[in-house]
């Protein structure tokens, strides 16, 4: 299928429009890359602001900042759009810039498809955020939007389903784009077993989508049609079954979280060899790992349902085949580190957020493993200890490795390097903050403090302060980001073309920034 | 039509039909999951689609290997 090719797009596609059209209507993968990082950005201080007000009404007992319905829907939007405007789209935006150039193609297999399946996006967040201004405000029902409540909620809810919908619509096509692109337009020579880790990542990731996003879609769509046609699919007093739509949902929401973190693992692998120096150990076994992890994904969602009551079979299967999720993933970290062993090792920025990333991410994967056990699961199931192992691993597991990614791919794409101290002042104060908030949720979990409560009983007092004064912590470092991203953009130390001494990789051998058409004449991989 | 020409109007069709089959697969996925649910079979409309899915990734890939 790999059959070389010239140029991917149509006559128009080698126009190169300036100003606001070169961003309305482009169809270049880098463009289109940049409008999905900066996009995804921007969601993500929208959602964090949301976890800062939620923090700053915990900061202590009592009701201060908000009204407990406005904080149910300040969780719910928090989820939302960090899951579907941020980490989503910004792993797209990684994807955009780079598949085409770590693989030699000129451009994505559909440029226009891909400007279309971006410019879904500002729409879609439209609706979330404006819900908060309808009657009823926004939906309040959590990110899982579980019935009965999400049939009964006001017209927040439907504008969160048409949401969920375009973006949907959006991830399956960008999705259905980057396979096509992977299995068609790599250049001469590379072969599957050639490919980057990164394009890997993808591949894999683009294949669970394109099976677990439509399930989403069609549950929402019954939801939909349970408020407003009469249907009875999740609501029990029509002989419908609330307890289904937590099964389709799951059978989503748990890929979800892989389809979040596969494109880190292989940036990650991207960049550990750079800075180690050396290739990556067990290349293959990497491969194969991201396999069994996306197979693996698709079967263990009722881990999220131990509480629902399942027959001790149920609960048998869902437990151990979550446990195994453990097995390639560790596959994963320990061919990180057997990559960094003896190699010649130094730590810029991308490098301390790899390292970074596999401590907090190994602190989310153990919690991980401790909440598979079905027992252990039932005691903890809605606390803050769920809470702390998700965010260990979307946060410092998918957001780590997007700064990491961030770091070590800006001077390629902006032709100047970024300032390392500032760098390394982000990583260091990002670590720090991260851990404070999230860390001692653990705590608060094991000591009983249920996820989504306006209000708390004094003997959580100290932990949830702590929490509060670290997420602001946090989101303040974020500004650091940004103005460094910035600078960075506006000027600095040329970049070379091979940025790093020990990259490797096509995306390389292009200059620092890459021209705005590239891999014209596809290059030959030996 | 020159060469160039050719091998990229080959390379288009094949990105069709890989795009198309993807699409096919997602549009099943959506409709099988409402109908599966409506039917009141949801077992097995679900194991039909993942027989369905998982087949026909085993045929693909078969006839992948003998290319």
């Amino acid at each position: 299928m790999s059959t070389p090719l010239t140029l991917a797009g149509d006559a128009e596609h080698l126009d190169h429009p300036q100003g606001i059209r070169r961003w309305l209507t482009s169809t270049n993968h880098k463009d289109i890359g940049t409008l999905y990082l900066w996009f995804s950005f921007t969601m993500f201080i929208v959602g964090g602001i949301m976890a800062l007000i939620i923090r700053a009404e915990l900061f202590q007992p009592g009701l201060q900042v908000v009204r407990p319905e406005l904080f149910n829907e300040l969780t719910t939007m928090h989820g939302l759009i960090m899951l579907f405007g941020a980490f989503m789209p910004a792993f797209v935006g990684f994807a955009n810039w780079q598949i085409p150039l770590m693989i030699g193609a000129p451009d994505m297999a559909f440029p226009r498809l891909n400007n279309f399946s971006f410019w879904l996006l500002p729409p879609a967040a439209l609706l979330l955020v404006s819900s908060f201004f309808v009657p009823g405000g926004a939906t309040g029902s959590g990110w899982t939007l579980y019935p009965p409540l999400s049939v009964q909620m006001g017209p927040g809810m439907d504008m969160a389903i048409f949401a969920i919908h375009i973006l949907g619509v959006s991830s399956i096509i960008g999705s259905v784009n980057i396979i096509t692109t992977i299995l068609n337009m790599r250049a001469p020579g590379m072969t599957l077993m050639k490919m980057p880790m990164f394009v890997w990542g993808w591949l894999v990731t683009a294949y669970m989508l394109i099976l677990v996003m439509p399930v989403l879609a069609g549950a929402v769509t019954m939801l939909l049609t349970d408020r407003h046609f009469g249907t009875h699919f999740f609501n029990a007093a029509g002989g419908g079954d609330p307890v289904l739509f937590q099964h389709i949902f799951w059978f989503f929401g748990h890929p979800e979280v892989y389809i979040l973190i596969l494109p880190g693992f292989g940036i990650i692998s991207q960049v550990i060899p750079t800075f180690a120096r050396k290739p990556l150990f067990g290349y293959r076994s990497m491969v194969f790992a991201m396999c069994a992890i996306g197979i693996v994904s698709v079967v263990v969602w009722a881990h999220h349902m131990f509480t629902v009551g399942m027959p001790v079979a149920g609960q048998l299967w869902f437990m151990y085949a979550s446990l195994l999720v453990g097995v390639p993933t560790g596959v994963k970290v320990f061919n990180w580190i057997a990559t960094m062993w003896e190699g010649s090792l130094s730590f810029e920025t991308p490098m301390l957020f790899a390292v970074g990333f596999i401590f907090v991410f190994v602190v989310g994967g153990m919690t991980g493993i401790i909440l598979a056990i079905a027992p252990v699961d039932i005691q903890m199931q809605d606390t803050y200890y769920v809470v702390a192992h998700f965010h260990y691993v979307m946060v410092a597991g998918s957001l780590f490795a997007m700064f990491a990614g961030t770091y070590y791919w800006l001077p390629k794409w902006t032709g100047h390097m970024y300032d390392e101290t500032l760098g390394r002042w982000h990583f260091w104060l990002s670590m720090i903050f991260f851990n404070l908030t999230f860390f001692v949720m653990h705590f608060l979990g094991l000591a009983g403090m249920p996820r989504r409560i306006p209000d708390y009983p004094l003997q959580f007092a100290d932990f949830n302060m702590i929490a509060s004064i670290g997420a602001f912590g946090f989101g303040l470092t974020q500004l650091l980001f940004l103005y460094t991203v910035i600078k960075c953009i506006r000027g600095g130390k040329p970049a070379s073309a091979r940025v790093w001494d020990g990259a490797t990789g096509l995306e390389w051998t292009l200059p620092s920034p890459p021209p705005h058409h590239t891999f014209e004449t596809p290059p030959v991989v030996t | 039509m020159t060469e160039t020409n050719a091998t990229r109007a080959l390379q288009r069709a094949a990105s069709v039909r890989t795009a198309l089959i993807l699409a096919v697969v997602a549009l099943t996925f959506f409709g099988g999951i409402i109908a599966a649910q409506r039917l009141g079979q949801s077992m097995i409309g679900l194991g039909a689609l993942g027989v369905a899915v998982i087949g026909g990734s085993l045929v693909a890939l078969v006839h992948r290997r003998r290319k």
